[in-house]
């Protein structure tokens, strides 16, 4: 009999009962799109951030110090310099957070004079190298990627490209009236021998900063030219990372004082000093430093806006909580009638009740089914527009529409439930 | 005027007679209007209070003699007269650089110097134009501060001093020698790490150079800055104002995102609530099609049913729109503290943009069902069931 009153109640009366389920997909779709943007939001604003640049410096371990204005050595004693094997780098790759480095470029940088006895910092670097990592995968890696702000007047240079091609800074550029296709003589002093190279400006680069007084090679031209084959002095990476907290705090200091424990917990999340750990661990005698004007800046700005996401999807459940309540409310209300009828046929309350929420968790289902469908399109839609990527949807996010759903249907029917018990059912009925 | 009494008496009484029916539909408006009207002040105010937070970044402009000046270096005076070309308002800090190399004295018996960069600058600048600088101990407490030094923590590590050691540094130019007590280690993750600052006013006196700076970096609040550098590098000679593009394209790029998402957020919230509300309206509205019924049969015209509903609904949205304005204005200064830790500023435009939104949400949402029960003949609706 129970089943046959709410089969007829969801057969028959489908046609009143369509409001509700809308109502109710409305809510839920708006809760669901708000918790997938808001779960997915850390990543997105994460990757938005890399294009501020490398957050991790590794550079050979050395005893020396460097003296160096904008790139330009001013120790009159040349010193054996460290170095790290070309080799090397992928392993950067290979590492337990290995998918989280988004980006990385080598540097080499030696001191050379221009024709007009000016000293300049000359760069040998990877621009757009396709670099095939020992598991047999293939990256782009370069500048062009890390640093996503210079403007290049003329052309970027493409790796392979070893016609003595050079990137030049624009200060350079303006004080010896370079532009685009010009030639440039540079003078290096190589184990006190003067080496002369002839280069063409293939681009200028505008940036704003150091760049703009430096003088961009490709890697390999610059090694052959010094002699130096092989060698890197220095590896810019930008990696993927979780904002800083009291452990990674701690494991700065000394990852040694941390127990096994915490340890194995710092280690195996990405913050930007276990991921700059597991760099010293791959690659000898380095030192992977993290550069804290990217790193603790993203930091902040990520919690941020993970926090005013977070208050956003609050406000959006209360909405959407609100809608569902609303409408049963004023539905349950509609039925006295027939809560009317069953009593004087003899229901008891709690039978009376029984029906409503059988027939209430129903309609929220269905509503939360078809407002998660609903919901998806909405954070996809977001997250193409905003970000041009999708949102990836979590599991989680089911269960919690569901009940969502049938909690808050069921919260705004208590009330006029109560209501329409009270009455009598003579008073109801008489018409 | 009889006319308008009774009018007025049935308004009255249809408020007051059904509590519940209006407590739920004015509940509805009121926090419908009250979060769009949060989350529209937050809206407004996002670029302002993010572009803020990104100042955690740094310097986004850079001030340097230009490219004609051969020895790169310039007077403090440029750099005050660049400065009086900014609001105080919009100018967050603004930090002064002299480079120089000079010799320091390893710790240890021996008598070994090694050559260091040393830096002037101004320390009071640091947490405005550096705030991700790492210090321990302390920064020099003032510009005056002539005997103490802060060091990179790579020059630190490799010279050999610690805070509260004293440092011998000598000037090869001038013939100078200072001894400085470490005050500071700082850790950056740049090139500062391997550099020796003191005061100004000091390594202009060590290395000879009187007034003399070689850059200085500014920290500037908003977007577009790039017409005022024009305008500042065509009024003032000899210089070159630049934006630090790492900095500033970067925050171009995140403000937009961040803005094109809180909008697309906004607009989904906005629409969804604006339906949640209509419909609880529309249930509301349907319920009385035996009142409306009754009327018409008392001779009621189409329209002043229509009006008087409408009456209703407008008085509904109305104080439910103006009291959900208050709700929101307070929820947007919670989301203000909680994120950014400052008020979301008053917007006037908000208010009557709440008031009107939440009369016209009501009133079209009690127009649909009303036209829909209308037209139908009053003996229909009476008879019951």
């Amino acid at each position: 009999m129970f089943l046959r009153i709410i089969r007829r109640s969801l057969t028959k009366g489908l046609k009143s009962k369509l409001l509700a389920i809308i109502a109710i997909a409305f809510g839920a779709s708006l809760a669901t799109a708000m918790l997938s943007v808001s779960l997915n939001i850390g990543d997105k604003v994460n990757n938005e951030l890399k294009s501020y640049g490398s957050n991790i410096v590794v550079e050979p371990v050395s005893e020396s110090l460097p003296v160096k204005i904008n790139g330009v050595n001013f120790n009159p004693i040349t010193q054996n310099q460290d170095y790290i094997p070309e080799d090397d780098i992928t392993k950067i790759k290979m590492i337990f957070w290995r998918h989280n480095i988004v980006n990385l470029a080598p540097y080499l940088e030696i001191t050379a004079q221009l024709s007009n006895n000016r000293k300049v910092a000359v760069v040998g670097t990877w621009f757009d190298r396709k670099t095939r990592i020992p598991t047999g995968e293939k990256f782009n890696f370069g500048v062009k990627y890390l640093k996503s702000w210079w403007d290049i007047e003329g052309n970027w240079i493409k790796n392979g490209d070893n016609k003595g091609l050079a990137l030049v800074g624009r200060e350079i550029a303006e004080a010896s009236n370079l532009s685009p296709g010009d030639e440039l003589r540079l003078e290096f002093n190589i184990n006190n021998q003067t080496v002369t190279k002839k280069i063409k400006v293939q681009g200028i680069i505008d940036s704003g900063g150091e760049e703009e007084g430096k003088i961009y090679l490709p890697l390999n031209i610059l090694q052959q030219i010094t002699g130096l084959e092989d060698k890197v002095a220095k590896i810019e990476v930008s990696a993927l990372t979780t904002p800083v907290n009291d452990l990674a705090r701690k494991a700065q200091q000394d990852p040694n004082a941390l127990s096994d424990e915490e340890f194995e917990k710092w280690y195996c999340t990405a913050y930007v000093s276990s991921i700059a750990y597991q760099i010293e661990e791959v690659i000898p005698d380095v030192v992977a430093q993290e550069v804290r004007q990217i790193s603790q800046s993203e930091g902040v700005i990520l919690n941020k806006i993970k926090l005013l996401m977070f208050l956003v999807t609050i406000a959006a459940l209360i909405s959407s909580g609100l809608g569902i309540s609303s409408i049963m409310t004023t539905k349950v209300l509609e039925r006295r009638k027939e809560i009317g009828l069953l009593k004087a046929i003899g229901s008891s309350n709690w039978g009376v009740i029984a029906l409503f929420i059988t027939e209430i968790s129903l309609l929220g289902i269905l509503g939360g089914v078809l407002g998660y469908g609903l919901g998806i399109g909405f954070a996809n839609l977001i997250g193409q527009q905003v970000f041009g990527t999708a949102i990836s949807v979590k599991l989680l996010v089911m269960p919690i529409i569901l009940i969502l759903s049938v909690v808050v249907a069921l919260l705004g029917s208590i009330s006029p439930l109560r209501i329409a018990l009270k009455l009598e059912p003579a008073e109801v009925l008489h018409g | 005027m009889k006319k308008l009494q009774m009018f007025l008496r049935m308004v009255g009484k249809a408020f007051k007679e059904r509590k519940s029916r209006v407590a739920i539909a004015f509940f509805a408006i009121v926090v419908g209007v009250g979060i769009i009207a949060s989350l529209f002040s937050v809206y407004y105010d996002i670029s302002i209070k993010m572009s803020e937070e990104l100042r955690v970044y740094g310097a986004n402009l850079v001030l340097a003699p230009d490219s004609q000046t051969s020895n790169k270096e310039m007077n403090i005076k440029e750099l005050n007269k660049v400065v009086n070309k900014f609001d105080k308002d919009k100018l967050v800090g603004y930090r002064p650089n002299l480079y120089g190399v000079v010799k320091a004295k390893t710790k240890g018996v021996l008598d070994v110097k090694k050559p260091v960069v040393l830096v002037g600058t101004w320390f009071d600048q640091v947490d405005q134009v550096n705030p991700y600088w790492k210090v321990e101990g302390e920064l020099l407490a003032n510009k005056k501060v002539d005997d103490e030094v802060v060091l990179g923590k790579e020059a630190a590590k490799k010279l050999g001093y610690d805070i509260g050691d004293t440092l011998t540094i000598l000037s090869e130019k001038t013939g100078k020698q200072k001894e400085l007590i470490v005050s500071g280690i700082i850790t950056t993750g740049n090139e500062a790490d391997n550099q020796v600052f003191v005061n100004l006013t000091l390594a202009q006196e060590l290395l000879g150079k009187t007034n003399k700076i070689n850059v200085a970096y500014f920290s500037v609040l908003g977007q577009g800055l790039r017409p005022k550098v024009k305008q500042i590098n065509k009024t003032v000679d000899g210089i070159e104002l630049e934006t630090i593009k790492k900095i500033a394209s970067s925050e171009g790029k995140v403000l937009k995102k961040i803005k094109s998402l809180m909008y697309l957020v906004v607009m989904i919230i906005l629409l969804s609530t604006l339906l949640c509300v209509s419909t609880t309206m529309m249930t509301i509205v349907t319920e009385r099609k035996e009142e409306i019924g009754l009327k018409k049969a008392l001779g009621a015209e189409n329209s002043n049913i229509i009006i008087e509903f409408l009456t209703e609904a407008a008085i509904l949205g109305g104080i439910g729109g103006l009291v959900g304005y208050g709700i929101g204005f307070l929820g947007a200064q919670a989301i203000g503290q909680s994120v950014f830790d400052s008020y979301i500023s008053f917007r006037i435009m908000v208010v009557p943009a709440s008031f009107i939104l939440a009369v016209l949400v009501s009133c079209l949402a009690s127009i649909i069902p009303v036209r829909m029960v209308v037209d139908i003949d009053p003996a229909v609706v009476l008879k019951g069931e």
